[in-house]
């Protein structure tokens, strides 16, 4: 009997399914964080769709406005935020100095399936789910399918 | 030229991300009116008060905002707003510009070419007769606040709270005057809380990516937080659904014979009905405002509201200042209104503050229009508002920069 027994080098259950030989392909933290940034910046949208774009209605009193050149200069200005944070180092600055800072105290995972405690960590993605049920659920759908 | 009449009326609008408070400062409350323009589902496009009143199917709309991020950054949709709200008879407030004087809100960070361009409007395009600009919080803090702390009268010093649906920022009124340096913002809010919320429905229930005015409304009517996260998980967790007293049904809008029935929180002494599509509702219901409380848990990397508020009181460099500043902290904004809000701050607050400070929290009756009622308490008030305010003469004589420069900003060069 040998007493030294071959040690596989895989990291998860060899018999979780549809998964192919050889160990897991894991995301380095720099594409987790890509990923977290991502997800952020789509619950800041206003509109699921990026393209919506809702013409203002003509009406009486937008046929006699901008009496002023100054006025039609600032109604036809088509700058977004980011336009004007380049102009306006200074009060872009101001802006991202008022954040709040990151919290004193630990952070806490919840899982991302069903949001109990998150104690297990994705080796692929990097996301937390809390049980087995949880993590198949996770596999099926969300693991590198969305932002990667 | 003309030597300008006295205003014969003061107009206050609280003129916030996700709606505009318009008020003369005479009457009791303001009008509530969205601001946005929307459009349903059928191509049809409502501005401001439209959405309300006129729009039957709520599914599918989509809406076009002149904030961004918490800045006024399109005029073309918010002139179109302004239009509405001040000139349509059908609104009523029928403003002649030039003999009204005008109390304007604007976001404490707001860039300084964005309120120039907002005071350029206001002269050059409306034409009052004199204006005022500031934050909403220096007009929450023009309110009797004494009146939240069980006595009377006003503080020189308030810390404000305000959160909205850009962000909740936390704004330190030191002897009547914002104290910038200390101000802080937590880039949670409104619009934030409904997009997390519609993001786990669509994962763990049906797909509702599209419906964001029915899930704001589902999260008006069945968010709340909880006092004890840990233990309400648990519940959550372990109970089914039948035993879990913190789960509820909500049934979704729907057509009907008799037209359109909104959504609501289901009745349960009432039976079932088949037609009706219903959301079963967990820990969603106080993991989505719990956010507001550690944002960390979906991965913003900022501490939650009463950290916010104890790195907001530390920027302030006089100790007596921060002793003042707690004693008088004041609550606005839509958010602060989930049940539950006002005890777990009162309780997580108490937690982190020095023993020798007295901690007080004031939550006033309807957060969302206590801005507008400190607007119209100044508006009465002619002679404190006659010192602050820009009249159409000054800006004729001396341009834009007049209004930055009385206001308390920076004049640009651009306009000189």
């Amino acid at each position: 009997m040998p007493l030294v027994e071959l040690v596989q080098t895989v990291t998860a259950s060899s018999t979780a399914p549809g998964r192919k030989k050889g160990p897991i392909r894991q995301s380095d933290s720099a594409a987790v964080q890509r990923t977290i940034n991502r997800r952020l910046a789509d619950l800041e949208r206003e509109n699921y769709n990026e393209g919506v774009k809702i013409e203002v209605p003509k009406t009486e009193v937008a046929r006699s406005s901008g009496k002023t050149p100054a006025v039609r200069r600032i109604l036809a200005s088509k700058k977004n935020l980011s336009n004007l944070f380049d102009e306006d180092e200074t009060g872009a600055g101001e802006f991202y100095s008022a954040a709040v800072e990151p919290s004193r105290y630990p952070t806490r995972h919840l899982c991302s399936v069903c949001g109990y405690w998150g104690s297990i960590t994705c080796i692929r993605c990097g996301a937390r789910y809390c049980s087995l049920a949880c993590e198949d659920t996770h596999r099926e759908t969300r693991c590198l399918k969305v932002y990667a | 030229m003309p030597v300008a009449a006295q205003p014969r009326a003061t107009l206050v609008l609280d003129n916030g991300a996700y709606t505009i408070k318009a008020g003369y400062a005479t009457v009791e409350a303001p009008s509530i009116i969205p601001n946005c323009i929307a459009r349903g589902r059928d191509r049809r496009v409502y501005i401001g008060d439209e959405f309300l009143t006129q729009c039957k199917d709520f599914s599918g709309v989509v809406f076009r905002r002149p904030f961004e991020k918490g800045h006024l950054t399109n005029w073309e949709s918010e002139k179109a707003i302004w239009d509405r709200v001040l000139l349509n008879p059908e609104v009523g407030f029928n403003v002649s510009p030039d003999e009204t004087a005008l109390i304007v809100t604007e976001p404490v960070l707001h860039l300084p070419a964005c309120s120039s361009n907002m005071d350029q409007i206001v002269f050059e395009e409306y034409g009052f007769s004199t204006y005022y600009r500031c934050t909403t919080s220096a007009l929450v803090h023009e309110n009797e606040t004494g009146l939240l702390f069980g006595g009377s009268g006003r503080s020189d010093t308030t810390l404000v709270v305000d959160s909205g649906y850009s962000a909740t920022t936390v704004i330190p009124i030191v002897a009547d005057a914002v104290f910038y340096p200390a101000v802080r913002r937590l880039n949670v809010g409104g619009k934030l809380l409904r997009n997390f919320l519609k993001e786990t429905i669509s994962f763990r229930h049906y797909n509702m990516m599209d419906e964001i005015h029915i899930v704001n409304e589902i999260k008006d009517q069945s968010c709340f937080v909880t006092a004890q996260f840990a233990k309400d998980l648990e519940t959550c967790k372990r109970l089914l659904p039948a035993n879990n007293p913190l789960m509820l049904d909500y049934v979704l809008p729907r057509a009907t014979a008799s037209g359109f029935r909104q959504g609501h929180v289901r009745d349960v002494s009432l039976p079932p009905d088949p037609d009706d599509q219903v959301l079963t509702l967990g820990n969603e219901r106080f993991s989505v405002p719990e956010i507001l409380f550690s944002p960390s848990d979906i991965g913003i990397k900022q501490a939650g509201l009463p950290e916010a508020i104890m790195q907001a009181v530390s920027a302030v460099p006089d100790p007596d200042a921060r002793g003042l500043l707690l004693g008088n902290v004041v609550l606005a904004g839509g958010n602060t209104k989930f049940p539950g809000f006002r005890e777990r701050m009162s309780m997580e607050l108490q937690a982190l503050v020095p023993d020798d400070v007295t901690l007080r929290i004031g939550f006033p009756e309807d957060p969302i229009t206590y801005g507008w009622q400190g607007g119209a308490q100044l508006g009465q008030q002619k002679s404190r508002l006659r010192s602050r305010q820009v009249t159409r003469k000054e800006y004729m004589e001396h341009g834009p920069n007049v209004c930055l420069r009385k206001f308390g900003k920076k004049s640009i060069k651009a306009l000189e």
